[in-house]
């Protein structure tokens, strides 16, 4: 809402600073967004009138004008302005005038005719934008006057930025009743009474929608002069609220608006058929609005109609069927109470927003139509002339909003805020804001709100309005008790943070990607379609990702297209997997890493990292998250969009808990990442991974610790792990710990097979091993490999 | 006896020409050794007269303990020399770097959102948690919005075409706990939220902490006072101006938004809004069944990115999300 402080001033004028104003509404709920000067610094602009026009002498179009500063004098002005004619009162910049584009006036000569000064127009002097011909002011302002003084200039715009319940502070009375109750004072009485009919000419009405019309007033004026000029005080009211002037009606119609908070409408009455009838829509009804769009109409729209149809959508936009022109003679003003659940949606549906849907659906003081029609008429006579017939009000006082008593404790307002606070100062502060208060008790009131207070309805909301007339800055502050966190919530995010730190820690930088991406990617990863938003941004962000990987994978990509040798992300965050019956919103963790395994640098030879290293790091990880002893590797060829031969199920207690592999190369490429392993990971956190088993404490063996080598030849599609977990499976007790040191194919090895070097760590808890006991255990393995695995020892 | 002094002399110049340690034990040898020449004299001790012996003997062994000690300081001179030597021949370039593993950061939010739940933890607040997609109901509604309420215009919501949405604000998380749990409760609940909206300071995904205290005697000063407490110490600056303002939020009354005192680039201090607040209304606590005579609450939101994004200085909303490294590996705290 923008509102002219000199106009707010003319309703109510505390004593206190620009400033100090917008600051006091602010930290009254009306938050000051910004504090626009009306205009630019326009000294040396004055008021003068072209006394004589003659045609330029080399150019067409061009003017010679005779221009009447006041002054004795007149000043010659070369000047293009279509609208430059004799008697024009307008703005005169003056030699030496700075306009707000930076351009100074000086005397000079077009196209050889001496000019000396310039002729305005709005655009030129920073009023407006892209207004065209000079800018025309009332025939009555006095010449060689400043332009700032005569048109009010200097005044501030205040754009307050109101929040949804305060509809009634859309207008100037609204926010003048606010400032009266911050300050104390009264709100000026700026003389608004009846206006007395003329002729008993009315225009019938027939309000069949009561409910969502309870008040209808209409009004005839007769003889008017639509084509009068709106005068230049009110064009810049209605300027500095950001409303374009239009023609006087319509200018009239906004001015009372932006006055009172009643949305007005006029309709031609040469143009209406019968009578009028608020009702709702048919169907297939059509209507063709004001701004030019034929719009079909739904059956729950309210619509004001005649007897031929549609005229305008209620409370939204008017039709141009009905429209006021410059050749209106007659009109038929309306002003009325529209519920806001008939008008909620409306204008949104049809892609509109207006002045008055925006205050219709907030809710307009259902108690002003009269007292509005009455203002439009008073000015509509002054401005543009006719005579009015009486007021036509079609109520239907059940249906209007009920303005029901509250009942409120001082002990809730004590309790709510924390404050003390007496009967009195709550009834000063409630009056002050119009409500009636009645004291039922020493400690309790009743108190009825004004009708424009629509968002004054149980006690609570008048706590509020205490607390904001107190000010919040008055309040206390008090410290909470204290209490003891909830041990097991804690854990949960606290592991989660472990991990994280820990990823860091490894070289992995934490990546935030979106949780929507291309349907394509996702497309990549998973079988099952991802859910789809309905109304998203792009088609790049319009599929509820089913793995992290995609937008990874993205986020990799961006980064190795920025010269990054090495990417190493990780992120936190959930995948939306639809299932029958609902969608499953699951927490992972999931990596991606590609390029060098280290940063170049003299001391460590150059490699691409593989899919060992990123195992490595999960494998440091689980140790450090404690379910390393759990954690088993299950080689899969079943991952989507992973490569086949190198892709491993990660599992606890034989339930899945996550994935390695390297990415599919055909997977790469549609991601746009070069052909070289690309290793994505991806971990569940939930109980399984996050909830380690507690930590016992183990005694260790103090005896002597051997180890024994072994290679030996197995098949090659023999895995490790199998090797790992039959010699486990033999319940050796003094087999300690198995470290595989090498790995061999190649000369020496038949072809199809592999050499495995294995590291036996043997120790006995009960005292020092002898060589008969580790040569009798060693036996035992290379015999159970030979039958298990038909595993020969390498060069036996 | 010049034949004793000869060999001192002899001996002493030995010592001090030899350059090496397999030398030196040569000469040990030849002089002090079983058959060495200064032992040798020992030997012809027994050809003198008893008178003469002591003094003859005292001589020798005289003799012996110079060169010995002589031996010895030479030993330790050459020992000295070949250590400083190989030291010499091992010294490295210290100056060159480390072998360097690749440094990995958190995501300033991660930061962010740990220090906000450590503060509020240090306040008795657990973390709760609730779906990103969420119904009508736990968004809107049961937080007193209902449909066609002006609110929702402020929330550009994204949704399915089952009627489920994304959650535009973790308020949701409010109504879930209060379903779920009897006071009293003190969460927070942090995640991601969905607006649909985009430009410079708008991303369609940003994340939210909100707060949610419910217990017998709380009230409004509690509020304050958590909120001026959780902004000194998120700031680490208890100096730091902070006002509550008036404001709407169809699920609180009295609403509050927070604003803190921020200088801009040109040292002008200006407010900046950081949190909205408010006292839990009547409406929600209506619709969770939490007996609104017995209890009230208190519930604050804030924008994890915004806090990061003054308490960093990032401009520019958007680098949260390109994953830059280059912006990612600056956020080492």
């Amino acid at each position: 809402m923008k509102i002219s402080e000199n106009w707010l001033r003319e309703w109510v004028d505390p004593k206190a600073t620009s400033e100090e104003l917008a600051e006091r509404l602010t930290m009254a709920g009306l938050e000051l967004d910004e504090a626009i000067p009306a205009a630019s610094n326009l000294d040396g602009v004055i008021v003068a009138r072209i006394d004589a026009i003659d045609v330029h002498p080399n150019a067409d179009r061009l003017k010679v004008c005779q221009v009447n500063t006041g002054a004795s004098k007149l000043q010659q002005v070369v000047c293009g302005a279509a609208n430059a004619r004799v008697g024009l009162v307008a703005a005169f910049a003056t030699e030496g005038t700075i306009l707000p584009s930076g351009v100074k006036i000086k005397a000079t000569e077009l196209r050889g005719v001496a000019s000396c000064g310039m002729l305005c127009s709005s655009s030129e002097l920073g009023l407006d934008e892209d207004a065209e011909g000079l800018l025309e002011l009332d025939e009555n302002l006095e010449l060689g006057k400043s332009l700032s003084s005569e048109l009010n200039l200097n005044d501030i715009v205040f754009d307050i930025d109101l929040t949804p319940n305060r509809a009634d502070c859309l207008s100037v009375q609204g926010i003048a009743r606010e400032v009266s109750a911050l300050y104390q004072i009264a709100v000026k009485d700026i003389g608004i009474t009846a206006v007395d009919n003329d002729s008993d000419n009315v225009f019938t009405i027939e309000v069949e929608a009561r409910e969502q019309c309870p008040r209808y007033c209409g009004r005839i004026v007769r003889d008017i002069n639509a084509a009068a000029p709106t005068p230049v005080w009110m064009r810049e009211r209605l300027r500095r609220s950001g409303i374009r002037s239009i023609s006087i009606i319509v200018d009239i119609c906004n001015y009372v608006m932006l006055e009172l908070g009643q949305p007005m409408h006029a309709f031609d009455l040469d143009k209406l058929s019968n009578k009028i009838t608020v009702r709702l829509a048919q169907a297939k009804e059509n209507l063709h609005l004001l701004d030019g769009r034929e719009v079909q109409l739904e059956p729950d729209n309210l619509v004001i109609a005649d007897a031929k149809g549609a005229l305008a959508l209620a409370g939204v936009m008017g039709g141009s069927a009905s429209a006021v022109e410059f050749e209106t003679k007659n009109i038929f003003l309306e002003s009325a109470f529209f519920a806001p659940l008939a008008i909620i949606g409306k204008a949104r549906k049809y892609g509109l927003h207006t002045e008055s849907s925006h205050r219709f659906e907030r809710g307009v003081d259902p108690e002003l139509a009269v007292t509005a029609i009455n203002r439009a008429t008073e000015l509509v006579k002054k401005f543009a002339g006719g005579n009015a017939g009486p007021v036509n009000e079609v109520v239907d006082t059940s249906r209007l909003p009920k303005r029901a008593e509250i009942s409120l404790e001082l002990n809730s307002i004590r309790q709510i805020l924390g404050i003390e606070i007496d009967s009195a100062e709550v009834t000063q502060m409630l009056e002050s804001l119009a409500c009636e208060v009645r004291a039922t008790s020493a400690t309790e009131f009743s108190i009825t709100p004004p009708s424009y207070r629509f968002d004054l309805t149980i006690d609570t909301d008048l706590v509020e309005e205490i607390a904001r007339m107190r000010g919040y800055d008055q309040m206390p502050t008090a410290q909470l008790a204290i209490r003891q966190n909830n041990v097991v919530a804690a854990h949960r995010s606290e592991a989660i943070y472990a991990l994280q730190q820990n990823l860091a820690g490894l070289g992995y930088s934490e990546a935030v990607t979106f949780s929507f991406t291309e349907k394509n990617y996702c497309d990549l990863f998973s079988s099952v379609a991802a859910k789809m938003l309905s109304n998203p941004i792009s088609s790049e962000m319009s599929a509820m990702r089913t793995s992290l990987w995609p937008g990874l994978c993205l986020a990799a990509d961006y980064n190795l297209k920025r010269q990054q040798p090495t990417v190493r992300l990780f992120e936190v965050g959930r995948k939306y997997i639809v299932q029958p019956g609902g969608i499953n919103q699951v927490d992972v963790l999931a990596g991606v890493a590609t390029g060098d395994v280290y940063p170049r640098q003299w001391g460590l030879p150059a490699r691409a990292l593989d899919f060992f290293d990123i195992k490595g790091d999960l494998e440091w990880l689980f140790a450090h998250m404690g379910i390393d002893q759990r954690i088993s590797y299950q080689p899969t060829k079943e991952i989507m969009g992973l490569h086949p031969g190198k892709t491993m199920q990660i599992n606890i207690d034989l339930e899945c808990i996550g994935v390695l592999g390297v990415l599919h190369p055909n997977v790469a490429k549609q991601l746009n990442l070069p052909n070289r392993d690309v290793v994505v990971f991806e971990i569940m956190l939930n109980d399984k991974t996050l909830r380690a088993p507690q930590t016992l404490f183990r005694v260790w063996s103090k005896f002597p610790v051997m180890r024994r080598d072994l290679s030996i030849v197995v098949d090659e599609a023999v895995p490790v792990q199998d090797l790992l977990e039959k010699l486990y499976s033999l319940q050796i007790k003094e087999l300690q710990d198995i470290v595989v040191f090498a790995l061999y194919q190649g000369k020496g090895i038949p072809e199809g097979r592999k050499s495995v070097s294995l590291g036996l760590i043997l120790q006995d808890f009960s005292s020092t091993l002898t060589d008969q006991q580790v040569e009798q255990i060693m036996t035992n393995i290379i015999t159970q490999l030979a039958k298990s695995f038909q595993a020969e020892l390498r060069n036996a | 006896m010049s034949e004793l002094e000869d060999l001192l002399q002899q001996a002493t110049q030995e010592i001090e020409a030899t350059t090496g340690l397999k030398d030196l034990d040569a000469i040990r040898v030849r002089y002090l050794g079983k058959k060495g020449l200064v032992t040798e004299q020992l030997k012809s001790l027994g050809k003198l007269s008893a008178e003469e012996r002591p003094a003859a003997g005292q001589k020798i062994n005289e003799v012996k303990q110079t060169i010995q000690s002589k031996l010895e300081s030479k030993t330790s001179l050459l020992e000295t020399a070949a250590v400083t030597e190989k030291l010499a021949s091992e010294t490295i370039d210290v100056t060159l770097p480390g072998r360097r593993h690749a440094v990995g950061t958190l995501h300033p939010v991660t930061i962010a959102l740990h220090k906000i739940q450590n503060l509020f933890q240090q306040y008795g607040f657990d973390v709760a948690d609730g779906p990103e997609i969420e119904d009508d109901f736990h968004n809107f509604e049961a937080l007193n919005i209902p449909p066609h309420h002006p609110a929702r215009a402020m929330h550009d919501t994204f949704y399915f075409d089952d009627g489920l949405l994304l959650r535009t604000h973790t308020s949701s998380v409010q109504i879930r706990t209060m379903e779920n749990s009897a006071p009293p409760i003190r969460i927070i609940a942090p995640g991601r939220v969905y607006r649909c909206d985009s430009d410079i300071t708008h991303s369609p995904m940003f994340h939210q902490v909100e707060g949610l205290c419910v217990d017998e005697d709380v009230n409004f000063a509690h509020l304050k006072g958590l909120v001026i407490e959780f902004l000194h110490a998120f700031f680490e600056n208890d100096q730091l101006g902070i006002r509550f303002r008036p404001s709407y939020f169809p699920f609180t009354e009295p609403s509050a938004e927070v604003d803190i005192a921020w200088q801009d680039d040109d040292g002008n201090s200006n407010w900046l809004e950081v949190m909205g607040c408010g006292m839990v209304h009547p409406n929600v606590f209506a619709q969770v069944g939490i007996d609104n005579a017995r209890y009230r609450g208190f519930a604050f939101g804030l924008g994890v990115e915004r806090l990061a994004m003054l308490y960093y200085g990032v401009r520019d909303l958007r680098m949260f999300y390109e994953n830059d490294v280059r912006f990612l590996n600056q956020f080492t705290a």
